[in-house]
Parts: structure tokens; C-alpha cells; sequence
């Protein structure tokens, strides 16, 4: 089974122990903490769970063994949020005005027809901002949002991060380009 | 068309390969600008170790074990951003060897009554074969494809069974399909991986709901 790239039920740390599939998963874990390798922050605000090697509280390991699955209770509900009924874009920025930017939007499930669409800076999650430019790209979804018990229609836009590249990366691309570029045979 | 009944649509991309689990914290990936810094703050951490790397994003969800990478996500809206995601990570993480990867989907229906719970699992696998029980029910099927059709290497396996997130119904089923790609030679390193993730995607979504679309007509067979 472990050959597999099948989705599994469950992840590690979902359920209690005595209710977990797979307890090979905590055997290793178990070793560590055991061993002294692992770090513990206890940090209420943001449920960080590290074990610190010279935390004294490392002598307690059977007690902050038990409290794992504690944690893991926030995760698993989080699995009830899901959407339905999503309909998706890709986006390009073609034009930027103070409050809104424009985009060519193509449907993902039938790329044949395209339109253009206006839409406020406001939806732009303050993280994505910077990303904001002429040519970038975004998708943008609009579906129903259930979490939980709750369910709204909502729309969606996150633009597309493929990384800051490094000088190594732009060497390499432009290696390629220039590859490409040579491999090319001009008509005369 | 039983995909427009479709509740909710789980998707998970998963490699297999020798991964350091520590190194992809979020606090790396927001360094690298494949997420916010604020995404990364507000990461809820479950557990940073060297064998098992385990958080989650407001939109996915993610574990790192030393052989085993998976993203997932039950929202829509960020399956393209999940495949940016795994790309963005093994861009820079070049020499991470794999051997295999698998686009999962999981898709969560709601039959109508039991009447139609009962015909979709008699259809599935006829119940009169199993008159030596009484009462009997289809609890799961796996099917696989063992030789793809598209000529590459690895498998399709498509499973139905009882839906655990319709909550509040005994009348709801899941069907899995996961597109199972291998490599002859082993340890593959992530270019050629990029590459076939790439170019299988949409391919991928598409047989997705060929296979739902297709299996419509048999499960729902009075």
C-alpha cells in the first residue's frame, strides 16, 4: 500500500491513537520523542506543536503524547469546508486603473470563448496585491462555500505563484531560451 | 448528469520519492514566494519534524513524510493553485527523487433514497450472487486499469464506498479515481515529474468525468 499514490482515509494525528488505521506512523515519532529529538513550544495562540530538546518538560512526553490528538481536532473539522457548484476562469491582466484592474478571462472548462471582466483591487487578498501587474495571472472562481453548517456564494480570485526565481533559475531559463533560439532555422 | 449532483469534490496531488519533510515549512515556501507571508503565519501547524510535516492553509492542506509528498484540498477554487503549488516546490527542490505521482479525485454524491443506495451497489456487484447472506449490502468496490490507455506508465484505480463527509446521510457514496503515474527508472528526478504534471492535467479532470460520466448510466440502472 505504500507503493501507492492513493488519497488514504485518514492522515496521521487525524484521530485519537486508539482509533487510528496506521499506527506504524507515530512509531518513529514516538522514538523521537522519547529520545530527546523532538521540540515542544507550546504556543496557545497559534496550536504550534514542537518538541524542544532542552525543553524540561521533555521528562513529560507521555503526557504531551496524549494531548496530540487535542490539537488535531481543529484539523479535522476544517475537512467540512468545501465548495460546490464552481464555476472557474484563468484571468490576465490586461490594464490597471486606482481601484479595479481589468482581465481577459478564459473558462477553464471550455478555453474557446473569452471575456473581459472588470473587478475591484478590493477582492485581491492583501498578500496577492503585490502580484498585481500587467500580464499576471489570476484564477477567479465563483461557487458556494459550505463551512460547517454555513453556506454562501462566493467569489474567488488568487493569483498564480510560481516561485521567486533565483539567479540560478533565471540562468537556467534563459539557457533554454537561447537553446531554443539557436535550434530555430530562419528562412533566407 | 450525475456530476451536476455532485456535493462535494475532494482533490489531492500526491508524489512518492525521498523528500526532506523539515525543509518545506511555510515559512520556506512564503521565502521562496510560493505563498503570502501572512498565509504563512496563519499556517495552523500541526507538527514540524523530520519524518512528518504536517499543516494547513486556509486552502490546502499538507503532509510531509520522508517518502510520501500530498497536497489537498476540498475547495474548488484552488485545485490550479495546488498544481502551481507542488510545481512551485519542486522547481526548487530540483534533485528531490520520485518515482511516482497520483492526481486524486474524490468526488461525494447524494443518492436520492435508500431504494436508490440499494440499486447503485446491486449494479455494481449483483447481489443475488451473495444469497448465502442475509440481506447482503455492497459495502466498497475498487476497480483498477492495470495497463493505462494512454500509454503511460502506471494506473487507474477507481473506488466507490460510503461517503464519510455527507454527515447526516446514510445516503451518500464516493467515487475515487486515482491517476497513478510511475516511473521505469526510479528516482526520477522532478524535471521530467514537472513536465508530465503539466501536460496531464487537464487530461486528468477530463477522464475524471469520462469515468463518472460513464459509470452514471450503470449505477443508476433499474
Amino acid at each position: 500500500m505504500s507503493e501507492e499514490t492513493v488519497i488514504k482515509d485518514h492522515w496521521a494525528l487525524d484521530f485519537p491513537m486508539t482509533e487510528h488505521s496506521d499506527k506504524n506512523e507515530y512509531v518513529s515519532f514516538i522514538e523521537d520523542v522519547v529520545s530527546g529529538d523532538l521540540k515542544l513550544i507550546n504556543d496557545k495562540n497559534s496550536d504550534i506543536l514542537i518538541f524542544d530538546q532542552s525543553d524540561s518538560r521533555k521528562n513529560d512526553f507521555e503526557f504531551e503524547l496524549f494531548a496530540i490528538p487535542e490539537y488535531s481536532k481543529t484539523f479535522a473539522i476544517q475537512k467540512r469546508k468545501y465548495t460546490a457548484k464552481t464555476q472557474k476562469w484563468i484571468g490576465y491582466v490586461i490594464d490597471i486603473k486606482e481601484n479595479s484592474f481589468i482581465a481577459h478571462l478564459e473558462e477553464l472548462n471550455d478555453s474557446t470563448t473569452y471575456e473581459i471582466g472588470e473587478f475591484d483591487k478590493f477582492e485581491i487578498l492583501p498578500d496577492d496585491l503585490p502580484l498585481l501587474s500587467i500580464g499576471s495571472t489570476f484564477y477567479w472562481s465563483i461557487g458556494y462555500l459550505t463551512n460547517n453548517s454555513q453556506r454562501k456564494k462566493e467569489s474567488t480570485i488568487k493569483f498564480r505563484r510560481l516561485g521567486n526565481l533565483s539567479v540560478e533559475d533565471f540562468d537556467r531559463i534563459k539557457d533554454k531560451a537561447d537553446n531554443l533560439f539557436e535550434s530555430i532555422n530562419w528562412e533566407k | 448528469m450525475l456530476l451536476e449532483k455532485r456535493q462535494i469534490y475532494n482533490f489531492s496531488l500526491v508524489a512518492l520519492g525521498d523528500f526532506n519533510p523539515k525543509i518545506i515549512q511555510p515559512f520556506w515556501l512564503a521565502n521562496k514566494g510560493l505563498i503570502g507571508e501572512k498565509e504563512a503565519e496563519d499556517a495552523n501547524i500541526e507538527l514540524i519534524h523530520s519524518e512528518l510535516v504536517k499543516y494547513s492553509l486556509t486552502w490546502v492542506d499538507i503532509q510531509i513524510q520522508q517518502n510520501r509528498f500530498e497536497l489537498k484540498s476540498s475547495q474548488e477554487p484552488y485545485f490550479e493553485s495546488i498544481r502551481d503549488l507542488f510545481i512551485g516546490i519542486f522547481s526548487k527542490l530540483q534533485e528531490t527523487p520520485m518515482k511516482s505521482f497520483g492526481i486524486n479525485h474524490i468526488m461525494h454524491f447524494s443518492a436520492r433514497d435508500e431504494q436508490e443506495m440499494f440499486n447503485i451497489g446491486n449494479n455494481l456487484a449483483p447481489l443475488n450472487n451473495w444469497d448465502m447472506l442475509n440481506n447482503p449490502r455492497v459495502l466498497n468496490l475498487e476497480i483498477v486499469e492495470n495497463k493505462r490507455s494512454d500509454g503511460f506508465d502506471g494506473k487507474i484505480r477507481v473506488k466507490i464506498q460510503p461517503s464519510d463527509l455527507l454527515i447526516g446521510s446514510n445516503m451518500g457514496f464516493s467515487i475515487s479515481i486515482n491517476d497513478h503515474y510511475s516511473f521505469q527508472e526510479k528516482n526520477q528526478t522532478t524535471d521530467n515529474v514537472l513536465k508530465l504534471i503539466s501536460s496531464q492535467w487537464k487530461s486528468s479532470f477530463n477522464s475524471a468525468q469520462e469515468i463518472i460520466n460513464k459509470l452514471e448510466e450503470k449505477l443508476f440502472r433499474l
